[in-house]
């Protein structure tokens, strides 16, 4: 088992757990959206996979975003954030929602005069030697995120040696992820978040958005996007960027239509999800608001 | 000196300089450390790129193979970070490698790119193989497919593996190869086929996109660019560390210079100190005054000659000015132009007139020179040579020629040879020879008898032998007067006891030797009179005595004193005085017998001595013609003056047997005679010589008295008749003796007088008084003011007004609180004289009063022309009232003409109240007796007072 491809998560990463809880209140408090409506928490709800659940999410006066909210669970593994890879990390991506239009539509600077005039200020100027700035505000953000990691599930207490964590389905399933040709992508310690490919390698996926192209605008990156990881998948539905399907056993299928140019059988897929489902993992302790 | 000050200040300047080049040769070293182990931190971080990027190459080359893109990410992330770093300490330390740097980040932002398309590509290639691999298997093994598709499967497969590894195979006789197959698969409809052919064309596309991405990564120019910047970073180093090692060889180069210098000027220095050390040591055992102040002219050096010379120890004189040492002598003009030339730096000659610590002179001839150094005085020496010896000598020589010059004795200064070298004025008047005359001749010229060898011969060699003979010459001045000389010659030797000089001093003995005859005579004579004197008078009667006691007969001694003569002497001056006692001599000649013996003793004493008695009676008709004669009116110079006298007799043997015992027994009864009367005779009594001795007794104790505080003051209150107040006190002295009892002031005051103890007692009686009144005022202000008695013989101390005044002032008294009392005789004795004294005290404020007014001649006419403010009726006046009594109109008529005069009374002696009563009534002002208080104590006053 040493060289296995999916490596398990490390237990706890280091965290500044004082910049942390400021995170954790800004990550709760719509204070970051133009009307207050919307916080961070609003579409990666920590009780349930880290999403919302939804195709695409609303932003303020129910405004429809164009892709399907990623779990904010285990981001910090991911070696880029957003399904185009835009941001290179946590505090880059916690930046983003803020601002765009269609999510909490406002901008550093009117939150930056609100945060000010709250109790925020003393938190601040107690941490921040610069006190609020949209620097302090995304590094507060992406310190609590980096808490919001999900170790020890299953599969990764199996990956450690445990023979019996893992069912003899899920076993099997692992070895068809890995025989079907799943693992060259999803592999890593996040199964998947170190990659970029094309959505749709063997047919057409019918895709609305370009995926990589809109960043680079290179025709070999039309319908690239970040290579999602499969931890808590069972709890993060629906799936693809555009959320096209709420259930598991589809998408693994149109994986191996899309992707691997193969047919699975049912059986084969239900082992493959069988093991998918182990890979839930604890739920952070620090998820209430 | 200056120049060695200057020199250690270079060198101080020299020695910072060269710890300071020390001091940047250590910074500069530990900048060339930082900067080494800079260059080795950042060479470290780009070889870790230059690692890491050969590992994303090697990773572009491992297409195919399975790979977990962790590691590669974290490739990627290591290199970015470690790129972050580098890149922010080259632009802090490098700034000339921001486009080198730029360019790597363009580089590998590329690299990263191109990596995930590979990334994406390789996953795709991995899964197509191993899914054909498979495929192939099973087109192998299915039954149904024609032996040319699984031929064309086999060919494909061979061919693919091949492009993979291999660029020689031609992608066209591939795809030539799948054309066929897809038709094969749609004529034989096998869905394996289908597959086969789609995969297989997907993963020659993704080959050829993996060869094409993988060469561009390959060809990605940022290792050679990172090479760049490894070498450019590795030049600057070489460059800076060139460059530093230059500059720290320089310092270096320098140092070793300063050090060089440093070690010169220690060299130097100590020569210099070898010479300060001999300057101070010819200073310190210099025969000049060395003194060296401060720019403030304190001393802060003397050496030793300063201290030999003046007295003082250095440390009593360092920090002071040199001024200590000016004596009053010092000319203020020369001080002046000291400071002048000092003032503009220049140096000073001169000569100072200076004192030492003992007080005595010492002269200075002195340079006083302002020490500059760089432009700033620092100091002033003064170099001083002690001349006072020379000086005095040059004072003594002049003194000595002044002498030479005017002396009465004749002076003659020869060489060795006797040759005539020099004379003084009083050679030429003695002589009539000019120097002229006589120059280089010997002394053989003044000798009056040149054959005389002998006494000559005798001069000579007593000169020889004692260097000096001394005795009476008989000289011939040049117009051949033969003159007797007191001579004497001194033999003058120089220090080295060669003879260089003979010195003749000669006295004119004519005069000497013709006024001997009058010296003899005068010594037994009175010069004015041509009687005898006391000396004579002595020896005759101590000779009389034993010729009498011998012949046993009768011997007197008379005493005479004229009455007035003071009188005249004061008026009329000496010299009618002199012609007065003149005539009395002659007619005292005329009056008595030839072998009377007259004499006269000074002043107006005559004392004669009758021998050869028959009695008693003879002396008293003898006494009685010389009274009668010296009555008649004397006639001089328009005058007609008449002097009684006074005659004192003492007999042999009654009245003593010796000289000295009659000679105090007649001057007891001549004064006897003064007290009774004067103008008559008396002859000396038993009783008399007892008063006499009480008189001496009080004479005797007086003059010790004031010393062994015997006397002590008392005051008498003087009131107001009218309201009964105390308005003033008189001041009066009394006289504990230990050995005499208490002695009344009308006894010891006239001793007082007569022995001169009067003026300290006077002085005493006005000090306590004022003393005491002081005192009294303090008490009450009331009382307006103090008498004081002052005698008539006081006021011939000519600074008796200034130190009244003076003592008056230590006890803060005006002049008007103080009454000066003079007695009514003091007024009738003297004259214009003792008026302007008295005036003289009067304008200086003091009040002037007359005691004992009545008892003496003075009319109230005669007052109104005296400076007096206060008449006090005499006690005898006092005494006297009684109803009816004559003194009663006495006294009211002296109230009444006083008061017209603006005089104040003050009424002594008031005893009864009848008295007191009178005198009030008579509106006399002031009272003062025993009715109202006794003279008390000071304390016992202010009682009263308050």
């Amino acid at each position: 088992m040493a060289s296995e491809p999916i490596t398990p998560l490390p237990q706890t990463i280091k965290v500044n757990q004082t910049k942390a809880e400021l995170g954790k209140k800004l990550f709760f408090d719509p204070i970051l959206s133009h009307d207050n409506t919307i916080s961070c928490a609003t579409c990666h709800d920590l009780q349930h996979g880290g999403d919302d659940g939804l195709k695409v999410s609303f932003g303020i006066e129910g405004k429809e975003g164009a892709v399907n909210a990623p779990t904010i669970y285990n981001a910090v593994f991911n070696f880029r954030q957003f399904w185009d890879g835009r941001a290179k990390d946590l505090q880059e991506q916690a930046a983003g929602p803020v601002e765009n239009p269609v999510e909490m539509g406002s901008s550093f600077e009117e939150v930056i005069v609100k945060l000010k005039k709250s109790k925020y200020k003393k938190l601040f100027d107690a941490i921040y030697d610069d006190g609020i700035t949209k620097q302090t505000i995304t590094d507060a953000i992406a310190e609590y995120e980096k808490t919001l990691i999900t170790p020890n599930s299953r599969f990764d207490k199996y990956l450690r040696g445990d023979e019996g964590a893992l069912t003899q389905d899920e076993k099997e399933g692992y070895a068809l992820f890995k025989s079907k040709g799943c693992v060259s992508c999803h592999h890593g310690e996040n199964i998947g978040g170190n990659l970029y490919n094309k959505f749709g390698i063997f047919n057409e996926t019918n895709s609305q958005w370009l995926g990589r192209y809109n960043i680079t605008h290179k025709e070999r990156d039309k319908y690239f996007f970040k290579v999602p990881s499969l931890r808590n998948i069972e709890r993060t539905a629906p799936y693809f960027h555009d959320g096209r399907t709420y259930d598991l056993n589809e998408a693994v299928k149109l994986m191996s239509q899309y992707q691997l140019g193969r047919h699975i059988t049912k059986k084969e897929i239900l082992k493959i999800t069988a093991f998918l489902k182990s890979l839930n993992g604890e739920l952070p302790k620090n998820i209430e608001p | 000196m200056i120049k060695k000050l200057k020199q250690t200040d270079k060198t101080t300047f020299i020695f910072f300089i060269f710890i300071l080049f020390v001091f940047i040769m250590f910074a500069y070293g530990y900048k060339i450390k930082e900067s080494m182990s800079h260059f080795f931190l950042q060479n470290n971080k780009i070889t870790t790129l230059q690692l890491i990027d050969k590992e994303l190459d090697d990773f572009a080359l491992s297409a195919s193979k399975f790979t977990n893109y962790d590691e590669v990410n974290k490739q990627e992330k290591k290199f970015q970070q470690t790129f972050e770093t580098l890149r922010n300490d080259l632009q802090k330390y490098n700034t000339d490698t921001s486009a080198l740097l730029k360019d790597i980040a363009t580089s590998f932002q590329k690299k990263v790119e191109n990596l995930e398309y590979f990334k994406a590509q390789n996953s795709s290639l991995i899964n197509s193989s191993h899914f054909l691999f498979d495929l192939h298997t099973t087109i192998s093994d299915a039954p149904k497919i024609s032996l040319h598709a699984k031929d064309l499967t086999n060919e494909t497969l061979f061919y693919i593996l091949r492009y993979a590894s291999s660029d020689s195979i031609d992608k066209k006789t591939i795809d030539k190869k799948l054309h066929e197959l897809k038709s094969i698969a749609r004529n034989e409809k096998n869905q394996y086929l289908h597959t086969f052919y789609i995969h297989s064309k997907i993963i020659l596309q993704t080959l050829q996109s993996l060869k094409e991405i993988s060469k561009e990564i390959l060809s990605n120019p940022l290792y050679k660019q990172i090479e760049a910047l490894k070498l450019h970073i590795a030049h600057n180093y070489d460059r800076n560390l060139q460059h530093q090692i230059w500059l720290i060889a320089t310092f270096f180069i320098f140092t070793v210079f300063i050090l060089f210098v440093l070690f010169f000027f220690h060299l130097a220095s100590n020569k210099t100190k070898k010479e300060l050390f001999a300057f101070r040591y010819a200073i310190e055992h210099s025969d000049n005054i060395v003194v060296i102040t401060d720019a403030q002219k304190n001393i802060i050096y003397v050496n030793e000659t300063f201290e030999k010379t003046t007295g003082y120890k250095a440390q009593e004189v360092l920090g002071k000015n040199p001024r200590i040492l000016k004596s009053e002598l010092q000319d203020e003009e020369t001080q002046k132009e000291l400071s002048a030339k000092l003032a503009k730096g220049q140096k000073w000659d001169g000569q100072f007139i200076n004192k030492r610590k003992d007080g005595t002179l010492l002269y200075e001839k002195a340079s006083i020179v302002p020490v500059f150094l760089q432009g700033k005085l620092i100091n002033y020496i003064a170099l001083k040579l002690n001349i006072t010896e020379y000086v005095e000598k040059n004072k003594k020589l002049a003194q000595a020629a002044t002498v030479f010059e005017n002396t009465e004795e004749s002076i003659i200064i020869t060489d060795k040879n006797g040759n005539i070298n020099s004379v003084n004025p009083a050679f030429s008047k003695i002589y009539g020879y000019t120097f002229q005359e006589i120059a280089e001749n010997t002394l053989h010229i003044l000798y009056s008898d040149p054959e005389d060898k002998r006494i000559y011969y005798d001069i000579w060699n007593q000169l020889n032998e004692r260097h000096i003979w001394r005795g009476k010459l008989i000289n011939k001045t040049k117009n051949g007067e033969l003159i007797p000389l007191w001579t004497t010659i001194k033999a003058i030797y120089d220090s080295k006891g060669d003879l260089v000089n003979y010195i003749a001093i000669q006295t004119d003995l004519r005069d000497i030797e013709s006024s001997q005859a009058k010296i003899d005579y005068l010594a037994y004579h009175d010069a004015l009179t041509g009687l005898y004197n006391r000396v004579n008078f002595e020896e005759y009667l101590a000779h009389a005595l034993i010729v009498s006691h011998r012949n046993k007969t009768l011997l007197a001694v008379l005493f005479i004193d004229l009455d007035q003569f003071k009188v005249i002497n004061d008026t009329l001056g000496h010299d009618t005085g002199d012609e007065v006692l003149k005539v009395v001599a002659s007619r005292l000649k005329t009056t008595l017998r030839e072998s009377d013996f007259i004499s006269r003793w000074g002043g107006d004493e005559f004392v004669v001595i009758l021998e050869n008695l028959a009695s008693q009676s003879d002396v008293a008709r003898i006494a009685t013609n010389i009274i009668e004669n010296l009555k008649e009116p004397i006639e001089l110079a328009g005058h007609s003056l008449i002097t009684t006298a006074s005659i004192g007799i003492a007999l042999y043997p009654e009245d003593g047997k010796d000289a000295n015992t009659l000679i105090k027994h007649a001057d007891s009864a001549m004064y006897l005679a003064k007290e009774t009367g004067k103008n008559n005779f008396r002859y000396y009594t038993k009783e008399l010589s007892q008063n006499i001795q009480h008189t001496l007794d009080i004479d005797m104790a007086l003059r010790r008295a004031l010393q062994n505080n015997e006397f002590y003051m008392v005051f008498q209150p003087q009131y107001k008749l009218k309201t009964k107040s105390i308005y003033s006190v008189e001041a009066l002295i009394r006289w504990k003796s230990p050995r005499l009892g208490n002695v009344p002031p009308d006894q010891f005051i006239p001793i007082a007088e007569d022995n001169g103890t009067i003026i300290p007692l006077g002085y005493f009686v006005f000090e306590e008084s004022c003393k005491a009144f002081q005192k009294m005022k303090q008490a009450n202000s009331q009382i307006q003011y103090i008498a004081i008695n002052v005698s008539s013989l006081q006021f011939k101390e000519s600074k008796l007004l200034e130190t009244f005044l003076a003592i008056a002032t230590k006890y803060s008294l005006q002049p008007h609180e103080i009454e000066i009392e003079i007695t009514e005789r003091f007024i009738m004795e003297h004259t214009i004289d003792n008026m302007n004294i008295l005036q003289n005290f009067q304008n200086h404020g003091f009040k002037i009063s007359i005691d004992d007014f009545g008892t003496g001649y003075s009319s109230m006419a005669y007052l109104k022309q005296l400076p007096i403010n206060t008449i006090k009726i005499d006690k005898s006046f006092v005494n006297d009232i009684a109803e009816g009594s004559s003194d009663n109109v006495i006294i009211e008529a002296i109230i009444a003409l006083s008061k017209t005069l603006g005089y104040e009374i003050v009424a002594e002696g008031i005893e009864t109240q009848e008295q007191e009563n009178f005198l009030t009534n008579a509106k006399c002002d002031l009272g003062q007796g025993y009715l109202f208080s006794r003279p008390v104590t000071c304390e016992e006053i202010i009682e009263k007072l308050s």
